[in-house]
């Protein structure tokens, strides 16, 4: 087994209570598939240990402890997860965390996380697993670190959304935190320098390029490969996908060069191509995005093919007269609707297995690039695979 | 390429199908078309209650081979494939008796094993390997 070695720049400021957390571009994965790494939190103080797992794309994954002031890890080694922790988000004002006994299918509620005043909309984990964030109707984000023990100890409340929060994501590699808000808004939180409290660094509206109604879902793009235009070195950024009840898709370039400060412009805003809400969006590692929608459709979108002509700067270039009602010249790089599943109830030609109502989300497989699961009001949840059609 | 769920309809060839001719030399995003063809239709969420429960979220797990959907039920249900149920998706757990009300998403923790108390020497277990677990 090749050896991999892990560069580890840890700083005495990272320890908190106890806990390490680590940042992502602190460390140097040399290995030559591209891969991230994500980090955990042990405690410190009874270990003297430092866990590194390889994401989901790497599984089963590899684990590696090494003494935290040592600079090299040794060979990764397979583990057997001995359980795994779920959260559920719920109207009754509570979230709750599951966890799995052993191999079994046996599920124990280990933790009922409480601080909302009212309906929780949504939950997420810190790609580390450290911090859990909650949001919900009473316009506040919650964030909470999971302490040994199953104890969940709130370390922010982020107050800032006018209206209910719909959802959180984090970024897939850093403690940045992403909102969306029937304020039509999109927050970006990050953790200050000190580390000690959490505040907003940018906050998205329509002035920005975004959306004109409420923002349902954001979904980042699991991978960096959009290049920024005239950006030096071939640098490979990753987007975010956001929608909104104003029938709209947008598409965010995400500048994380500097984690504590996660920035987002805006790149494109194309209608989702149906009159009811756009609900649910999800960024696909076949680099697809899905889009369940209000008119209980299910609808693909491929990005722009042409990637020439550019314009820096305003980005004026306007290639089609359609989606003037957007403006801002976006429309020149709007996505492609590439597949669709219609309502059962489409008048225009029902699809044999679609949906009878709402579709409320639509998840990509984290490791098969053509599967796709989609939930409804109808009751039902639905699971596709993806195929492209010969050309010719 | 990643095979789907480690095993199970890796290799297989296309079910026959009446549906446009497919092809898996295009990649996805380059294609011109796409068509989406249901594998399961996964049913179990309200089946106690009069009216239709809505399914609010479904959230594949890391790994991708369970996916859990909650719903107005109150419920969070897991789902898996089953060989013993001829590789079809079953409910394998619900989540119940906690919440009061709907419940409106579901999350997975990205590494669920270190929330446990882990020991790293019993975790990293091979002893032989050169020492993963450097005492004090």
């Amino acid at each position: 087994m090749p050896t991999r070695c892990a560069r580890l720049n840890i700083t005495a400021s990272e320890i908190k209570r106890g806990l390490w957390r680590l940042r992502r571009q602190n460390c140097n994965w040399g290995d030559p598939t591209p891969r991230s790494l994500q980090i955990c939190v042990v405690d410190i103080q009874k270990t003297k240990s430092i866990l590194l797992l390889l994401d989901p794309t790497g599984f089963p994954p590899s684990i590696a402890t090494t003494h935290p002031r040592l600079t090299h890890v040794h060979p990764s080694t397979p583990i057997h997860t001995t359980g795994r922790l779920l959260a559920t988000a719920s109207f009754d004002a509570s979230t709750a965390v599951w966890a799995q006994s052993g191999s079994t299918n046996e599920w124990e509620c280990v933790a009922v996380v409480e601080g909302h005043e009212n309906e929780v909309k949504s939950c997420a984990w810190s790609p580390s697993g450290s911090l859990l964030a909650t949001c919900g109707r009473d316009k506040s984000v919650w964030i909470w670190e999971v302490q040994p023990g199953h104890d969940f100890e709130c370390v922010a409340v982020l107050n800032g959304h006018t209206q209910d929060v719909k959802q959180v994501v984090w970024h897939p590699a850093e403690d940045a935190l992403v909102s969306t808000s029937y304020d039509d808004s999109i927050k970006v939180w990050t953790e200050d320098e000190g580390g000690d409290d959490w505040s907003c660094a940018q906050t998205l509206t329509k002035e920005e390029g975004g959306h004109t109604s409420t923002v349902w879902c954001a979904s980042f793009e699991p991978e960096p490969s959009f290049e920024q235009p005239g950006a030096s070195g071939g640098t490979k950024r990753r987007r975010l996908a956001t929608c909104s009840d104003d029938r709209t898709i947008a598409i965010w370039r995400v500048d994380d060069s500097r984690p504590l400060t996660l920035r987002l412009e805006i790149d494109a805003k194309f209608p989702c191509g149906h009159d009811r809400p756009a609900l649910s969006v999800s960024w696909g590692r076949c680099g697809l995005i899905a889009e369940g929608g209000g008119d209980d459709s299910v609808r693909l979108f491929a990005p722009p093919l042409a990637h020439g002509g550019l314009e820096g700067g305003g980005g004026g270039g306007s290639t089609s007269g359609n989606g003037d009602s957007l403006g801002d010249g976006f429309e020149g790089r709007a996505w492609r609707e590439v597949g669709r599943v219609e309502s059962a109830h489409s008048e225009s030609g029902a699809a044999l297995n679609g949906h009878e109502d709402e579709v409320n989300c639509v998840a990509w497989h984290p490791t098969d690039p053509r599967c796709l699961a989609t939930a409804s009001d109808d009751g039902t949840v639905r699971i596709w695979s993806v195929h492209s059609c010969a050309s010719t | 390429m990643l095979s789907f769920l480690g095993r199970g309809r890796g290799g297989e060839e296309p079910e026959p199908s009446s549906q446009p001719m497919e092809t898996s030399d295009v990649s996805l995003a380059d294609a011109e078309r796409v068509t989406l063809r249901c594998e399961a239709v996964l049913e179990g969420h309200g089946a106690e209650e009069v009216s239709v429960a809505r399914v609010w979220h479904c959230a594949w797990d890391p790994t991708g081979k369970t996916l859990a959907t909650c719903s107005s039920d109150k419920t969070c249900r897991i789902w898996a494939k089953s060989a013993a149920a001829g590789n079809t998706w079953v409910t394998v757990a619900e989540l119940e008796g906690v919440h009061s009300r709907t419940v409106r998403q579901a999350a997975w923790s990205p590494c669920g094993a270190f929330n446990r108390s882990i020991t790293p020497t019993a975790a990293v277990s091979p002893s032989s390997q050169s020492p993963l677990f450097f005492p004090r």
